[in-house]
């Protein structure tokens, strides 16, 4: 049975991914497991695999899914434990290590502004992007990742050559740059020979044998198995040969590469004879019959590091390098018997198969289903080869699938010799030696028994200087009756020696060669600054990366990527394009200006029809994007049929649900209005409204008056409580705040009081009590000096404010309406100018589209409750009250008012900082208007922005009170609410189309 | 004896490097000075102040600074075209000694002044000082050495018990430390015999000896040096004083050289006045 599990946003590299799986596969009733990131390449891997179920099909790529195929379900629980415990450890780990990773590349670039490398690992689909952000940002680019397309291959290496710039890779799992090892390498003494290699294991043999003749290496550049094809022309061979060549410490140029395409071959070797250095080339699978001028041409890897140390000592080259194999005089093995390679790095296999190939005339090489050779019985593999590594851990990491190999080869009667390899250095096992070697004795014990001959040859590819103890892996090796050898040209000798067939390299000499020597082009200064300075590396993907390059003396900052936009290809696309328009930016500084230029004044309260002529008789106006009465939640119904009985349009519920159902009324969202309204922001003509009016940009914004708390319209309640309180503040509270107000020369200046108000706590939304107060501050002497009111009424108003700690939030929602109204007269950018939500739907509009909506389905907000009523009560979110989000107060400015968060339920101070410095990721500014005092006086958030929304996954977080679902039971408790993600990409998607790029479906 | 203010070399050093591309490795790191093994030898990396080895360089206390932060022993350097490289994990270093000043720590041949030595100021402070020297050497001493040690100042062997090839044999890698005090001994013996042509069969045999018996590589260098007629400055001091007739400047200087190392200048020294007596004893 197959058990899921869906761990939302929870993005990890695939190391890490390949580590779990390995921990969580070894939990007792584990039939099978995989955790993989839901991308849809790795559903396809959980499908062949047999763990895909509907749940993992809904997976998202930045999903974790963990999928266990056991016969106990509660065996789950306890792989999501493991994974939990794992993840858990990382992040102590990573908090000890005290050094501040970055989050994108923003953050990435300003941690390491002088940074020069970009090492890459993330999974291929989004390599590309990544590479051509490096680039933009002139960076070279290290990659590890594999899958990235030869066209995009072809494209960033040319765009990179005339940047200056080196791509190094794809699927370039090894390097040394300035002494420093990236991704998978050994540890190799620094010295004077510098390598471009396409292959990673072709690089680790040659190097870690340099270093153990004596000799040492300052660069290895890997240039990717596909550099030298004929559509990539070896664009970054010939560029690192050439940086090579400029480099003083570099005396001796060593290249491995596979046998490249002709035309290719011709221009590097005609490069090579140009170079000033002597250089010691491999095309592996060619044995060249001598050496050529000063290039030197070696059959294999040991023969290649062999000529590369006698040159870097200034010394001749000999005609033959080939040492003998230390055990000769081992028992022979039976000529019916076969050779069985069992490599886990590619490079050695097809040496091995090469080696034995040609010794015993087998016809070449292969690459079918991870076999490099397989002809008469003679076979070798490499087990790093795609079909056995997708979605599960490399074979120098993960012993399991050559263990079971082993045990395969070694029951087959016919094999004699069995080869392995044991890669040591970064990345690779901690003790490789040590897990196989009990496969290893029980494969031979059980020939011993059964009297055949088995006989098992290793070769072990690391330095003393690596991570693994070198000496002690040959040691455990040998102990176990392995006979090890200390180069895998040897062991393959070796491996043929036992099977009577003694193959001897002829001895080469030195044509000379005629041409001249062409000059050289010139070296980017870019390269020469790569080839004569440690690193400074942006790491971006596999975490312990960096932790190598640090120890090693080079500088990196931890980039921890997640895939953006949620992995989706189309909006990366978008985001790719208009990452290129540099004109987004300028537009939305203009829209920002707006916002932060913006003169709010309040200047009188009037009954809503005397300014907003739509509203007529059994016309109401809504919150949020436009919404039928039919498909309102209950507060807004509730709301509805509390309007329709304070303007007496019906004399009972029942009456006035039946015209409302019956569709007598007509429904106008505030927002088309100039308007907003609380929660089901129902307002009818009769009721009063703030008039605000934006002096910048000349309109003004309106909002009914907070009625207080308890049963209030816009929670839905509809009682007779409620309509008086509505017919009070018609005819009192309004009447008397019109006159005070208009006392006011130019009326109130909101800017004045918003600014002090927020260094006292207050954020807006849930929090307005300051603002109220230095609101009733204002008004008071006003409402006394009033002649026409009798001290009576002055009483009750000033009561009522006094009472009213949220009596303020309708003010800052008129004045946000009054500025993002101003803000929408400009329509370019892609600033967010309004979020609402009406219960079904949470509504954006962007600047450059105007009055358009963008609408996804609302989430029902999480918080606290109070007494008696749950989540299960709560309303979907609903009201216009986001236009305080939509401006940078509200839930973007938590921080403003930690003693909010503890209401709200978003923890205390520490989440309320998060909280906000998220939220600032989204936004391109800061407002100095709201200067907060609990964030160092940064001002609070300013101009969201639909790109980095998308980009970063990260929604608006709205501070929110919550209504009982049904309808006149009013506020139940108050919380926090994300926007969704999904109007933010709709709006996206649309804007791109609006400026003319093409959007494809991925 | 005042101290060097630039970076100089040994003249020696022109003999080592023959090739254009050597390689070579650290051998040894201290706090003051290191070594780097080339196949053809040691060469010493020591800071402006100290005493030139034969077969060494005098760099800035800066610059040798960064190269003890950075090196490690068995690092790679690089002797090319004049220079060196140091192939250290942080960064390549380059010592340019191309441009340093050379210079001449051959050792001068002052057979001429052999007639005089015996009533020279320089001999007779020797002769006072050889006792104390005798006591404070390194060289733990049993009868056979003492017996070698005496037999060292004399010209005429034919009837002792010890032969020469005897005598170098215990010496040779005799004691503790880098270089030994039976080795320090036997290079300022045999330096005193060079300044006054008296050592050609005793080179020969000292060389022989070296080829059977090991020391340390530091000592094998110094030898090296000496045999091919390099020694370390300090002492090649020595060869200027022979004439000198102000007592209290030789006995400044050899009080100086005493503090060279732990005892190995005053071994050097005790060598030295051996040498000295044997040179006279010959001349007589």
């Amino acid at each position: 049975m197959i058990y899921t599990k869906i761990k939302e946003n929870s993005y990890q590299d695939s190391i890490n991914l390949m580590l779990l799986t390995n921990a969580v596969s070894t939990i007792d009733g584990v039939e099978k497991a995989q955790v993989m990131m839901g991308t849809d390449a790795n559903k396809d891997i959980l499908k062949e695999a047999g763990l895909y179920n509907d749940e993992v099909q809904k997976a998202q790529p930045s999903d974790m899914v963990v999928a266990v195929d056991s016969e106990d379900e509660a065996v789950l629980s306890d792989v999501m434990d493991e994974v939990e415990n794992f993840l858990g450890d990382l992040s102590v780990k990573k908090e000890s290590s005290q050094v501040k990773d970055a989050r994108n590349w923003e953050e990435a670039l300003e941690s390491q502004p002088d940074a020069n490398l970009a090492l890459i690992s993330v999974p291929g689909i989004y390599a590309a992007d990544e590479i051509e952000t490096a680039l933009d940002n002139n960076l070279h680019a290290f990659v590890f990742s594999d899958n990235v397309s030869k066209e995009d291959e072809v494209r960033l290496k040319k765009k990179a050559h005339e940047k200056g710039l080196l791509v190094m890779g794809p699927d370039c799992g090894t390097g040394v740059i300035s002494n420093v090892p990236m991704a998978f390498t050994n540890v190799v003494k620094p010295g004077n020979i510098g390598i471009v290699g396409a292959s990673g294991t072709g690089i680790q043999e040659v190097t870690t044998i340099i270093d153990r003749l004596g000799g040492g290496v300052v660069h290895a550049i890997g240039t990717g198995g596909r550099d030298l094809s004929d559509e990539v022309g070896a664009i970054t061979m010939k560029d690192a040969l050439v940086g090579l060549a400029e480099h003083e410490p570099t005396d001796v140029i060593v290249v491995i590469s596979k046998p490249p395409a002709p035309e290719v071959r011709d221009e590097v070797v005609r490069l090579l004879h140009d170079l000033p250095e002597p250089v010691v080339a491999i095309f592996l699978g060619e044995n060249p019959e001598h050496h050529e001028g000063d290039v030197y041409l070696a059959h294999t890897l040991e023969e290649t590091a062999h000529i590369a140390v006698d040159l870097a000592n200034g010394q001749e080259v000999k005609d033959r390098y080939q040492e003998k194999p230390q055990h000769l005089g081992s028992k022979k093995v039976g000529a019916d018997k076969t050779v069985k390679g069992l490599y886990s790095g590619g490079t050695l296999a097809s040496e091995a198969a090469m080696l034995i190939s040609e010794a015993l005339e087998l016809g070449g090489l292969i690459k079918e289903e991870g076999f490099i050779l397989k002809t008469n019985g003679f076979e070798v593999m490499d087990l790093g080869d795609d079909i056995y590594t997708q979605g599960k851990p490399h074979p120098m990491i993960d012993p399991e699938v050559r263990k079971k190999k082993i045990q395969e080869y070694a029951a087959d009667e016919n094999t004699g010799v069995i080869l392995l390899d044991v890669v040591l250095g970064y990345g690779s096992h901690p003790d490789m030696a040590g897990v196989l070697v009990p496969v290893i004795k029980e494969a031979l014990e059980t020939a011993e028994t059964e009297k055949r001959e088995l006989t098992f040859i290793g070769t072990v590819c690391g330095t003393q200087q690596d991570p693994q103890d070198y000496d002690q892996a040959k040691r455990t090796l040998e102990e176990a009756g392995v006979l090890v050898e200390d180069s895998n040209a040897k062991a393959v000798r070796l491996a043929l020696h036992l099977m009577g067939k003694d193959v001897e390299d002829a001895p080469k000499e030195v044509k000379s060669y005629d041409q001249e020597k062409r000059e050289l082009p010139a070296v980017s200064e870019a390269i020469t600054d790569l080839l004569n300075t440690k690193p400074r590396v942006i790491n971006i993907g596999v975490e312990s990366f960096s932790e190598v390059v640090r120890e090693h003396g080079g500088q990196a900052v931890q980039y921890n990527w997640k895939p953006i936009a949620g992995g989706n290809r189309k909006l990366i696309k978008i985001l790719s394009q208009l990452k290129h328009m540099d004109e987004i930016n300028e537009q939305n500084e203009r829209v920002i200006g707006r916002f932060k230029d913006a003169q709010p004044f309040l200047v009188d309260v009037v009954p809503a029809h005397t300014v907003i002529p739509e509203l007529k008789e059994k016309v109401l106006l809504h919150a949020g994007p436009p919404i039928a009465y039919e498909d309102m939640t209950g507060p807004m119904q509730g709301s509805c049929v509390g309007a329709t009985l304070y303007e007496g349009w019906a004399e009972t519920e029942e009456e006035a649900r039946r015209m409302l159902e019956n569709g007598e009324f007509t429904f106008i969202p505030c927002h088309h209005v100039n308007a907003v309204g609380p929660m089901g922001g129902i307002t009818s003509m009769h009721m009063p409204v703030l008039v605000m009016e934006n002096r910048l940009t000349n309109n003004t914004a309106y909002c009914i008056l907070n009625e207080g708390i308890g049963k209030v319209l816009r929670f839905g309640a509809f009682s007779q409580e409620v309509v008086d309180r509505l017919t009070w503040i018609q005819d009192v509270l309004a009447p008397v705040l019109s006159k005070a107000l208009r006392k006011l020369d130019g009326g109130l200046n909101v800017n004045v009081l918003a600014s002090k108000a927020i260094t006292m706590g207050d954020e807006f939304h849930q929090r307005n009590i300051a603002a109220s107060l230095l609101f009733l501050k204002e008004i008071s002497p006003k409402i006394l000096s009033l002649d026409d009111v009798d001290n009576a009424m002055k009483q009750e108003v000033i009561q009522f404010l006094a009472d009213t700690d949220q009596f303020f939030l309708n003010i800052m929602m008129a004045t946000g309406k009054a500025i993002v109204d101003g803000a929408r007269q400009l329509t370019e950018g892609t600033i967010v100018t309004t979020m609402t939500r009406n219960g079904k739907d949470f509504g954006v509009r962007i600047s450059a589209l105007g009055d358009k909506w963008f609408t996804a389905p609302v989430n029902t907000p999480k918080g606290l409750y109070f007494t008696g009523f749950s989540e299960e009560d709560g309303n979907p979110d609903i009201g216009d009250s986001a236009i305080t989000e939509t401006i940078g107060v509200g839930g973007m400015a938590m921080i403003a008012a930690p003693g909010v968060t503890r209401f709200v339920g978003a923890g205390g101070f520490e989440d309320a900082l998060r909280v906000s410095n998220e939220m600032s990721e989204i936004c391109v500014a800061h407002n100095p208007n709201y200067s907060i005092p609990t964030w160092d006086f940064k001002g609070a958030c300013l101009g969201i922005d639909i790109r980095k929304v998308v980009e970063t996954g990260i929604t608006p977080i709205i501070n929110t009170g919550i209504a009982h679902k049904k309808a006149g039971l009013g506020q139940v408790g108050a919380g926090t609410v994300r926007a969704p993600l999904a109007c933010f990409e709709k709006a996206l998607v649309a804007y791109a189309e609006s400026v003319g790029i093409e959007v494809e479906e991925a | 004896m005042s101290a060097i203010k630039r970076e100089t070399k040994s003249n020696f050093l022109s003999l080592y490097f023959k090739n254009s591309l050597q390689m070579g490795s650290i051998h040894t790191l201290f706090e003051n000075s290191l070594n780097v093994q080339f196949p053809f030898g040691l060469i010493h990396i020591g800071q402006i102040g100290m005493p030139l080895s034969p077969f060494g360089c005098l760099i800035s206390t800066k610059e040798y600074r960064q190269l003890h932060d950075q090196c490690q022993p068995g690092d790679l350097v690089r002797y090319k075209q004049g220079n060196l490289y140091f192939y250290t994990q942080k960064n390549v270093i380059k010592v340019e000694l191309d441009i340093f000043e050379e210079v001449d720590l051959s050792i001068p041949e002052l057979k001429p002044l052999s007639s005089k030595l015996e009533k020279s100021v320089f001999y007779q402070v020797f002769v006072e000082t050889l006792f104390s020297l005798s006591v404070e050497t390194g060289l733990p001493l049993n009868d056979t050495i003492k017996e070698g040690l005496k037999i060292l100042a004399e010209p005429n062997r034919n009837e002792k018990r010890l032969s020469d090839e005897d005598i170098i044999g215990i010496l040779i890698g005799r004691g503790i430390g880098l270089t030994p005090s039976g080795d320090d001994i036997l290079i300022g013996y045999t330096f005193a015999r060079m300044l006054f042509q008296e050592a050609d069969e005793w080179k020969e045999k000292v060389a022989a000896a070296l080829q059977e018996k090991k020391t340390t590589a530091i000592s094998e260098a110094y030898f090296s040096a000496l045999l091919k007629g390099y020694i370390n400055e300090n002492f090649l001091y020595l060869a200027q004083l022979v004439t000198e007739t102000d007592r209290k400047k030789i006995l400044d200087t050899i009080q100086r050289l005493k503090r060279f190392g732990h005892t190995s200048g005053t071994d050097t020294l005790y060598g030295f006045a051996l040498g000295l007596h044997y040179v006279q004893k010959k001349e007589r």
